[in-house]
């Protein structure tokens, strides 16, 4: 579905992302862990085609996406959620959604997938009129993955879903990514909160100052002694 | 003062703002949309002017068709600007894009002027359209006829315009991008699109009003650049990022011109400014301003 192949990114003049490899197959659960500034939202911007990486290649479904404008990514399937949520405050949640299902293809089917999107958030089905200004966090967060859900897409990216959220919350966030995931989207989740990520997902990396430091089967590094002491705080 | 006068001149105050709020509309889409200030949107408005006047004069058309004809070319002009001389500019950093799209835009803006300029020589640099409509008279008030006719088309753009904004998936983009760019770009949007639709459809309004500009009074070469003005004082007052905001603000412009103007036309134009400084005392994010 998904594979970053050596790539390196900068800012200007220096460099954040070091020869950085990640896979993510179909149907799998990925998670990219780290601290603050480890640089996982630069890799998520690089495989959004936000940013562009100096040396490396991505390819999305087996092709290189180095020549694909982000909104053309989105259109194929590829779709990030991401921190901060970005949502659209003078808008309604409906039409949040809505804006969700702008590539062509996802319009035609926008009923359907809004039902889909309510069920999985009944809060937000009660909530549809309301400006998005005036949620709470965690209704905000149900509406920016419900957008993202709105363009079908084929691999999610989740950046820091749940931050911010009361415990409780973060629990039903990270149930309903289990869900979407049982639906044959592939999910790229990128977390601070490492257990609960680890948890959930089939595989994991641990991104350290822009390097890749460890990578393995989910379980594997929730059991290693150095990834437990540096990033479960356990 | 009379009151009869008083009603008069707030009649004409409202009806003139109109036209100003409707510029003033377009000119705060361009912003809101793409972040540049679009300094040749006075010029637009005025070279509009100035083809409907053409088109009335050589070809006879009635000047409202004139404005129906002229004025959506000018939404291709504005789309093509955008593509043409702001877009290329958009891989420099944020400040510097903006930057040098506004100085840009001041370029297009003296070319526009002067070529204008030139191609009215030999004839009058004020052009205006010589058009009766019966005045209707309502007990001791006049009704000028022909800028209610303005007025009510005015008012249907605007509700279009909202309607569009509203319920179309294009119109709802604009916002979007308008409320958050990135998240614009990461839901699917072309957002390089979307910029030059926005200058299309201000662009659009700005030669609707330029055409209205020639009907009821008149347009000459020199006054973009004013206007320009005008409209972004209309903007701050209202309100960044408020349509109401910027409405309302063009109608007090509107009145406060017919008001002062009543007494000294020198001062009309001025008090624009002073009304601008004495809300913004007031209220600093403008009347409507979040």
């Amino acid at each position: 579905m998904l594979d970053v192949d050596r790539i390196a990114v900068f800012y200007g003049d220096i460099q954040v992302i070091f020869d950085l490899s990640l896979h993510v197959g179909e149907g799998e659960i990925v998670t990219l862990i780290g601290s603050n500034g480890a640089g996982k939202t630069t890799t998520v911007n690089a495989i959004s085609g936000v940013l562009r990486p100096r040396s490396g290649e991505i390819r999305y479904r087996g092709v290189s996406t180095a020549a694909l404008a982000p909104h053309r990514l989105v259109a194929e399937g590829l779709v990030q959620v991401p921190e901060g949520r970005l949502l659209y405050p003078g808008l309604t949640v409906r039409e949040n959604l809505k804006m969700g299902a702008y590539p062509r293809a996802s319009r035609r089917r926008l009923r359907e997938r809004m039902d889909w999107v309510f069920e999985l958030f009944p809060r937000l089905r009660e909530r549809q009129g309301q400006s998005v200004a005036t949620m709470s966090g965690g209704e905000q967060q149900m509406v920016a993955i419900g957008r993202g859900l709105m363009s079908f897409p084929r691999l999610l990216i989740l950046d820091e879903p749940s931050i911010g959220l009361a415990p409780l919350l973060v629990r039903e966030v990270f149930g309903v990514i289990a869900e979407i995931s049982r639906n044959q989207v592939a999910i790229l989740l990128i977390e601070q909160n490492a257990v609960q990520a680890l948890t959930l997902a089939h595989r994991g990396y641990v991104l350290e100052h822009g390097h890749l430091a460890h990578a393995g089967p989910a379980a594997e590094l929730l059991g290693d002694e150095a990834i437990r002491s540096a990033y479960l705080g356990i | 003062m009379d009151l009869a006068i008083l009603v008069q001149l707030l009649i004409n105050g409202i009806l003139l703002g109109g036209v100003y709020a409707m510029a003033a509309v377009g000119l705060s889409l361009i912003f809101g949309v793409s972040g540049v200030l679009n300094l040749a949107h006075g010029e637009f408005l005025m070279l509009s002017g100035f083809f409907v006047y053409v088109v009335y004069d050589r070809l006879g058309l009635n000047p409202f068709l004139a404005v129906a004809l002229v004025a959506p070319c000018f939404f291709v002009v504005g789309y093509l600007f955008e593509m043409g001389l702001i877009r290329p500019l958009a891989l420099r950093k944020e400040h510097v894009r903006l930057a040098s799209a506004t100085l840009v835009t001041l370029g297009v803006a003296l070319i526009v002027e002067d070529a204008t300029s030139f191609a009215s020589l030999g004839g009058s640099f004020e052009k205006s359209v010589d058009i009766f409509v019966p005045t209707l008279v309502l007990g001791t008030v006049f009704l000028p006829s022909l800028k209610l006719v303005i007025f009510a088309v005015v008012l249907a753009l605007i509700a279009a315009l909202f309607l569009f904004l509203k319920y179309t998936y294009i119109g709802l983009a604009v916002q979007a991008v308008t409320q958050n760019r990135r998240g614009a770009v990461l839901n699917g949007v072309n957002t390089f699109r979307i910029n030059a639709i926005a200058f299309g459809i201000g662009t659009f309004m700005a030669a609707a009003a330029g055409g209205f500009e020639v009907i009821h009074s008149a347009v000459a070469p020199d006054i973009g650049l004013p206007l320009t003005l005008k409209y972004l004082s209309i903007i701050v007052m209202g309100g960044l990022g408020s349509f109401a905001g910027v409405a309302l603000g063009g109608v007090i412009i509107g009145l406060g011109e017919a008001l002062v103007g009543f007494y000294n036309p020198a001062w009309g134009q001025t008090v624009a400014y002073l009304l601008l400084v004495a809300i913004l005392l007031v209220r600093p994010k403008g009347l409507l301003g979040k």
